[in-house]
């Protein structure tokens, strides 16, 4: 997959979880959970969708990686 | 699977928890002990926060760390308990100067910031009541609990305040004054900066005087029907908050704690607040949400010695690996334990293999507030079962009906729960819910709502709800609510909302609709209804899951159903269906 697809994939699993979460105008290196106000079940929601699409398991660990959507999109194209 | 009892044996050298024996102290346990404990007022009469921090800052305590508060960007500050008395001092006489009364209410609607410790210690030293809201809560939660509860004064942040607060303020006539506790240049209108309010203002401030009795603490709970129940607690609750912290928590005088519930729940602020800081321990507050690796760095670098978590963090950290764990020191740590829900055997298993210490289920609810049934330090666990009930607490497994209740002696029969009154800490009423309060009394005993066993040998196993509400991460959720919000989309003809098991949160909230005449089902309009929801209900309360249906089952009376709902959902037998509407 390359990064539009996987940006395009990540922006649709959102909008099934969190759909009042707009996009559109962001830079995309907002906190996903700060900024938008998503819990930590949302943001685990999220994780278990992109490794149920993608096959991309994001550990623990590098959570940090994936704060923001560059971050994961960056993380999973990388992977995915 | 059945599991092991895990048993407790006293190493050598050990000092050993505060009660070596369950039993011996069951039998000679007596309330009056537990308040001779704590000091009272110098003149006579009993507060929450004098107990807190003035008693310990008046004898010798007052430069031992009190609070020490970690942000989101891991900056630190530390209080002690001298610095606490006194902050607390100068919230109260900026709440006097704003003419704020005794028994009127201060909410906060906030993250765990300093501000919020000590805005709740200076309201309860005002004599004003604290209620403490969950900062993640949308609008609609919001102007329910801060309006039926007559909320005067709204401690909050700017953000909060613009986003969900400031369009509901003409809905709000009982609220005076808004405090922003992230307060810079810009204030929003008609609003207050916390800092300002603190400084040095050179207000005496004598502290109002308080009895027992008088009200200091409302909690709201979710009801299965109708509006959030807002429990109220007495200043008297802090001889159970006290006594309770030592024998389920084992709280040791340098004892290093961290509970990670926000006091926006019950928890955050019995075990969060009170009990900690009567007890004269340390505690650790983290602003942060989960993040499992953050979580191991905090026990490790802080040395906390006493964790106090729930059961979806731990099943989080499960999900992370034992591996994780092992790259952290927590020697320190010598004691767990978790409420909110039910924790799993695995859970407390993994605990013993994954953090060399098993994990201390225990049970309570907004309405006893404070631990009722609990795994102890000294006495073995039986993985799965909350424990036993505490010293001062009667509990028993009972039916009922309307006006007699029935004790079970069979061990390993199902009925409801039940505490005897008595303790210092069951809440005084709902408020202005009288009717209702008085129902969940009968023959003597308070009925919990909770369905329970008993096994042979005194432990308490859970059950399930008697009633339909949803515990989600450990928080209550009444489907009323979810399904009231729903119902003000044009879309929703019906909605009826179920618990559906989820391996993380334990329950998560599932809507199903019935859709208006001329709207289409379809994956567009299910995310118009999430969005919808989660806006005005907030991401912990609003459904993760919503499924639009042809028809939502109904008795002929026209009560939805859940149990059916929730029967069909996990592909269980339907039971009795003799009342369904068109059912055969």
């Amino acid at each position: 997959m390359n990064p539009q697809q996987v940006r395009a994939l990540i922006v649709d699993i959102i909008a099934d979880v969190a759909p009042e979460v707009d996009l559109s105008d962001a830079s995309g290196d907002e906190h996903l959970q700060d900024h938008y106000g998503l819990d930590s079940m949302d943001a685990l929601t999220i994780l278990e969708k992109i490794a149920e699409e993608t096959d991309v398991d994001i550990p623990e660990t590098d959570y940090d990686q994936v704060e923001s959507l560059n971050g994961l999109t960056n993380y999973v194209a990388q992977r995915a | 699977m059945t599991y092991e009892r895990i048993r407790k044996e006293k190493s050598p050298g050990d000092t050993g928890p505060i009660m070596p024996d369950y039993e011996a102290l069951y039998g000679e346990f007596q309330w009056g002990d537990a308040r001779q404990m704590l000091d009272g007022l110098p003149d006579g009469g009993l507060n929450i926060a004098f107990e807190c921090v003035d008693r310990h800052a008046k004898s010798g305590r007052a430069d031992h760390p009190a609070l020490r508060w970690i942000g989101t960007g891991d900056e630190r500050r530390e209080y002690t308990y001298g610095e606490l008395a006194e902050l607390s001092d100068r919230f109260g006489a900026a709440l006097q100067g704003l003419g704020v009364k005794k028994g009127e209410s201060l909410f906060s609607l906030c993250g765990r910031v300093p501000p919020l410790y000590i805005a709740a210690l200076g309201t309860l030293k005002n004599g004003s009541i604290f209620c403490p809201l969950f900062a993640a809560f949308g609008p609609e939660p919001i102007r329910q609990r801060l309006g039926g509860g007559g909320g005067k004064v709204l401690l909050t942040t700017h953000r909060i305040y613009r986003q969900k607060v400031a369009g509901l303020r003409d809905e709000l006539p009982d609220l005076e004054h808004v405090i922003i506790v992230d307060d810079g240049d810009d204030l929003p209108e008609d609003t207050i900066g916390f800092s300002g309010l603190v400084e040095r203002n050179g207000r005496e401030f004598s502290m109002e005087p308080t009895e027992s009795e008088d009200l200091a603490l409302l909690h709201f709970t979710s009801g299965t029907t109708g509006a959030p129940k807002g429990v109220m607690h007495v200043h008297e609750a802090v001889v159970a908050h006290h006594i309770t912290g030592k024998i389920a928590l084992d709280f040791q005088d340098d004892d290093i704690f961290w509970c990670t519930a926000d006091p926006g729940w019950v928890t955050g602020t019995s075990y969060g607040i009170i009990s900690p800081l009567s007890n004269g321990l340390t505690m650790v507050v983290d602003q942060a949400e989960f993040n499992a690796e953050r979580w191991y760095r905090i026990l490790q670098d802080e040395e906390v010695t006493v964790w106090y978590t729930a059961p979806t963090a731990i099943r989080m950290l499960m999900k992370a690996g034992a591996e994780l764990a092992g790259d952290y020191d927590l020697s320190r740590l010598r004691f767990i334990a978790s409420v909110g829900e039910p924790l799993n055997p695995e859970a407390v298993v993994w605990g013993q293999e994954a953090l060399g210490l098993p994990i201390h289920d225990n049970w309570w609810q907004s309405e006893t507030g404070g631990i009722m049934i609990s795994n102890y330090a000294s006495m073995d666990i039986k993985p799965g079962s909350m424990g036993r009930p505490l010293p001062g607490v009667q509990a028993a497994v009972v039916e009922h009906t309307d006006d007699t209740v029935e004790i079970i002696e069979e061990p390993g029969e199902e009925g409801e729960l039940a505490l005897r009154p008595g303790w210092p800490s069951i809440f005084r009423g709902y408020l202005d819910m009288e009717e209702r309060y008085r129902r969940c009394f009968v023959d003597g005993w308070y009925l919990t709502g909770d369905m329970a066993r008993v096994d042979e040998d005194g432990y308490f196993f859970f059950v399930g709800r008697t009633d339909d509400l949803i515990k989600s991460a450990g928080h209550l959720i009444g489907p009323f609510e979810v399904e009231s919000t729903l119902l003000e989309h044009e879309a929703v003809a019906q909605a009826a909302v179920i618990g559906k098991p989820h391996p993380t949160a334990g329950e998560m909230v599932k809507a199903f609709v019935e859709l208006s005449t001329g709207f289409e089902a379809g994956r567009a309009l299910q995310r118009e209804l999430k969005g919808f929801a989660r806006t005005r209900l907030g991401p912990a309360v609003a459904p993760r899951e919503i499924e639009i249906v042809d028809e939502i089952p109904r008795t002929r009376s026209g009560k939805i159903m859940r149990r059916l709902l929730k029967a069909r959902e996990l592909g269980e037998p339907e039971g009795d269906i003799s009342t369904l509407e068109g059912g055969q």
